[in-house]
């Protein structure tokens, strides 16, 4: 005792109460988020030492350095890395440019239909990019793609396009892109202080002069940040190269993990190549991602909110607003009516007939009652509602508990910061390097769950426990810490503040998040991919084996009942919001007489 | 009783250690208001918050009545909800997604009580407050002071000996400030509880407390009831965080009675002496216990002679700058109102004229 010093704090473990609870739930949540992303990385990283193709890692006899000999010696890995990199620059170029130029003019500028070319710019959200790839490919491949027939018709021979090119692959990546980019890149655009811009106005400048002077300097930390966002998902992505990259033997990184472990491909799957290929895409993922962050936190500094509720004055496009309109309404088209209407017209055809009042007739639904009768669709159907339900709650209430126990918990600031890099780490893990190592790890421990949903579902949140962290943080951030500390001050204990206080006040971004993740589950393509066998299809995996099986108006079809089911998942948020708040306002219709 | 002892607490963050509180130590009788008054970032919310359990001091000793509910030296460190509080946050923290009546009787939830005394409970807080009639209406839908009321009636429904309130008036309009804190003061005579409250507003506290501890830069200051600290302050920091003070330079140049003369560049004046033997010193009076005193006074002691400079016209009196010598102070003179450049001569009240040691720091406030 007589050690005491003032400066030092000293407590008796034993004696003094150190919240048990949320020492546990820190505890059991760092386990279950290193079982989800360190486990899977341990066991790539020892698979990518091992050399014996159509051996699991587990099997090996013998470490070896000869995958990162080949790697590094093969020019095919170069070719490799050339094919990524345009693809990637092209398609984030492409994706953001379109992004950029529809924020600029539905948020700032007087065109006319704001609201529709805003709906339409959206759409290619609740299409799957390998269902997007396959209506694309229906319209420009080089034998009977419908707008390269309609050219050779019309004389214009030289103007098609053939589709299984990189250049192919970077229209339709960029395409799908714009969409997600348009919501990353929209809101500060919606922000942008108007002043700024009238300020540039008042001094003389144009439109032209005051948009690239003032509206995109100001707006480069969060442009920049979506780049390079942006540029990671293209680095990884599967869903394009693998529809069209794949036959069009232009291989990027994902596709070709993809290729190392698929025997059809390369006779034995070699797991060994994979996971080295994996481990050179992950630090080329790793390094975006931490350039990302640092750019994020710079971003904030530059375009804030005020509180202010300022209606921005738009900008008069003059007699550019007819023309300019008009070509929105044009790419728009494009983007995302074409493609739809095409797959939807694929999938009444029994075979491919180009549209026409003549093939007409020989529309039928056939191709739906075929999925129905012949594929057993009820069991996909089963399968996915019941793997991205899971993944969704199970991904959702783990990242509120995170969020939680980074924001509140009561431990040292060093481990709460520690508990949101682990959970933030699985952001730089690309999804075909998540199915890889999740072969790994479930071939390895004897958890009976290979070839089942299970083995998807819990892949699934290791892919999107990352985002959906960062959502119940902003949500829980909006929650102010008196409301918990009031309720510990009225008697209830850690346990009983977060179930009656907390968590209720989360249930609106609850719902947000697990919809989100749903949604996002359904699309995902590369996880399912590496992970499904012929017991545990998900829609994503029947649509690929259908398309791969030349079964193409099945697909089609299939491919059509899958963006229904997303565009009424996605109407979904704003219809509970609704509804939320009519029960509110019931409730508060109800507590009016109490008032008199 | 509220009794703490030699807090201390101090965080670290990147750029090294910050000291927060240190040994803050104070006792607060059973059934009084004691008010922790101080400068934002002076600790008082911090100690606050020590009391409530809601943060944990790295040394010291915190008792509640006969409960000894934190002490470094025996490792005790009780939770928050289990100290058997009540509080009043600075926000309110009413919660939005009950009524009014499901918040009010969320502190009972742990009591086990039959349905109808816990409704009869919630009811009783509510006519305390005023709101019974709005038991069923959803917490979103209340005014700041209907918020404050219900914040109130959570605080007490329990019925704790203790109550702490942090700031509980400083989100609300002037009026409506004004009756709550009368309305806070007769609820707490009425129930007995010993309250612990928190302010950076000195009028507040003033209005409030039966005793008030100043504190400054994580240290109490001066502990005492508020006409003790606001007239015959022990501090200098007392002196000028209370209240408008004039501190006027000079030098003590002789004795009168049980206090000092000092010699300033107005005039000569006496006052009882704070701390230290050095000449340098400071004369304190607040700007109302001076008058105007007749030009052939000029020059006796307790009279200042000097040129108005500024005047300000505040309705019920006047606010007066009168120079001299390139110092100023500041009069508070009812009736005519000076002309600025005119002579004017002020006697003030030796009885509550202090002189303290000079300090190069600038007064608070």
């Amino acid at each position: 005792m007589s050690d005491r010093s003032p400066s030092k704090p000293r407590l008796r473990g034993a004696d003094v109460i150190r919240h048990p609870v949320p020492m546990l739930a820190f505890a059991a949540t760092v386990l279950v988020l290193a079982y989800l992303t360190l486990v899977p990385l341990a066991l790539l990283v020892y698979g990518s030492f091992i050399d014996e193709p159509g051996r699991l890692p587990i099997e090996a006899s013998a470490l070896s350095l000869q995958n990162y000999v080949q790697v590094v010696t093969d020019p095919a890995t170069y070719r490799l890395l050339a094919n990524t990199a345009v693809f990637t620059i092209g398609a984030t170029a492409l994706g953001i440019g379109l992004a950029v130029a529809f924020a600029w003019l539905i948020e700032r500028t007087d065109i006319w239909g704001r609201n529709l070319l805003l709906v339409g710019i959206v759409v290619p959200m609740a299409i799957p990019n390998m269902i997007y790839s396959s209506a694309w490919i229906l319209l420009l491949n080089p034998q009977n793609g419908w707008i390269n027939d309609l050219l050779r018709q019309a004389g214009l021979g030289w103007l098609t396009f053939n589709i299984y090119s990189l250049a192919g692959m970077i229209l339709v990546q960029g395409l799908s892109l714009a969409s997600h980019a348009y919501l990353l890149v929209a809101a500060p655009f919606k922000m942008l202080d108007p002043t700024w811009e009238e300020q540039s106005a008042i001094a003389g400048k144009g439109v032209a002069a005051t948009l690239w002077r003032v509206t995109l300097p100001s707006l480069k930390p969060a442009l920049l940040a979506a780049i390079i966002f942006f540029t990671v998902v293209n680095m990884e992505t599967f869903d394009v190269p693998g529809t069209i990259g794949i036959p069009a033997q232009v291989n990027v990184f994902s596709t070709m993990i993809y290729a190392a472990t698929q025997p059809e491909y390369s006779g034995l799957p070699d797991y060994g190549l994979a996971s080295t290929l994996s481990i050179v895409l992950l630090l080329a993922a790793a390094c975006l991602i931490w350039v990302y962050q640092r750019q994020t936190r710079h971003a904030k500094q530059f375009v804030t909110v005020t509180g202010k509720g300022f209606r921005p004055r738009r900008i008069s496009l003059g007699r550019y607003r007819l023309p300019l309109t008009a070509i929105a309404f044009a790419v728009v088209a494009a983007i995302s009516l074409l493609p739809v209407l095409m797959l939807i017209w694929r999938s009444l055809m029994p075979f491919y007939m180009a549209p026409s009042p003549k093939a007409l007739g020989l529309v039928s639904l056939k191709a739906y009652v075929d999925l129905f009768a012949g594929y057993d669709l009820g069991q996909v159907l089963r399968n996915t509602a019941l793997m991205s339900i899971t993944a969704g709650i199970a991904t959702t209430l783990l990242a509120a508990l995170v969020a939680w126990l980074v924001l509140r918990a009561p431990v040292p600031a060093g481990w709460r910061s520690m508990l949101n890099r682990l959970a933030f780490l699985p952001m730089a893990i690309p999804s075909i390097v998540i199915g890889l190592s999740f072969i790994f790890v479930y071939l390895t421990l004897p958890i009976p769950i290979y070839g089942t949903i299970w083995i998807i579902a819990i892949a699934m949140v290791t892919k999107y426990i990352a985002f959906s962290s960062g959502m119940m943080m902003a949500a829980q951030m909006q929650i102010s810490p008196e409301l918990e500390e009031a309720s510990r001050l009225a008697g209830a204990g850690w346990g009983r503040t977060y179930r009656r206080i907390t968590f209720p006040l989360l249930t609106a971004a609850l719902v947000n998040c697990f919809l989100w993740v749903v949604i996002h589950v359904v699309r995902e393509l590369a996880v399912a991919v590496m992970l499904y066998s012929s017991r545990s299809e998900v829609l994503s995996t029947k649509v690929w084996s259908l398309w791969l099986g030349g079964w193409v108006a099945q697909a089609s079809a299939l491919g059509v009942l899958t963006i229904l089911a997303l565009v009424l998942l996605l109407g979904l948020p704003p219809t509970v919001i609704r509804l939320r708040r009519k029960l509110r306002d019931l409730r508060e219709a109800a507590a009016v007489p109490a008032e008199a | 009783m509220i009794f703490a002892n030699e807090l201390s607490k101090a965080y670290t963050g990147e750029r090294g250690s910050v000291r927060v509180l240190n040994a803050v130590s104070f006792e607060a009788a059973p059934g009084s208001v004691f008010t922790l008054l101080g400068p934002s970032g002076c600790g008082k919310t911090t100690t606050l918050r020590c009391i409530a359990g809601l943060e944990q001091p790295d040394a010291g000793e915190i008792r509640l009545g006969d409960r000894k509910v934190f002490s470094s030296r025996e490792g005790i460190q009780l939770g928050a909800e289990r100290r058997g509080l009540g509080m009043v946050f600075q926000s309110y923290a009413i919660w939005p997604h009950m009524t009014v009546g499901e918040n009010v009787s969320y502190p009972l939830d742990g009591l086990k009580l039959g349905r109808a005394e816990r409704d009869s409970r919630v009811q009783r807080a509510l006519d305390l407050v005023g709101l019974a009639a709005l038991v069923d209406r959803p917490a979103p839908n209340l005014s700041g002071g209907q918020q404050q009321r219900v914040a109130l009636a959570r605080a007490l429904v329990a019925e704790p000996q203790i109550l702490l309130l942090d700031e509980p008036l400083s989100n609300l309009d002037a009026k409506l400030r004004d009756q709550m804190r009368r309305e806070i003061k007769r609820l707490q005579r009425r129930l007995g509880v010993t309250a612990l409250f928190v302010t950076h507003d000195q009028e507040e506290a003033l209005a409030l407390s039966d005793t008030i501890a100043l504190m400054n830069n994580g240290e109490v200051v001066e502990v005492g009831p508020p006409r003790q600290l606001y007239d015959a302050p022990m501090h200098r920091f007392t002196a000028g965080f209370l209240g408008l003070a004039n501190f006027v330079p000079g030098t003590v140049v002789g004795e009168a009675g049980d206090g000092v003369v000092v010699e300033t560049a107005f005039g000569r004046f006496a006052g009882k002496r704070r701390s230290g033997a050095a000449p340098a010193a400071d004369l304190f009076f607040r700007p109302h216990k001076a008058s105007l005193a007749a030009d052939d006074r000029a020059g006796s002691l307790d009279v200042g002679t000097g040129t108005v400079a500024e005047t300000i016209f505040l309705g019920e009196t006047n606010d007066v700058l009168v120079e001299r010598d390139g110092q100023r102070v500041r009069l508070r003179l009812p009736g005519r109102l000076p002309r600025e450049g005119e002579r004017l001569s002020f006697a003030v009240d030796p009885e509550f004229s202090l002189v303290f040691e000079r300090s190069s720091a600038p007064p608070a406030a």
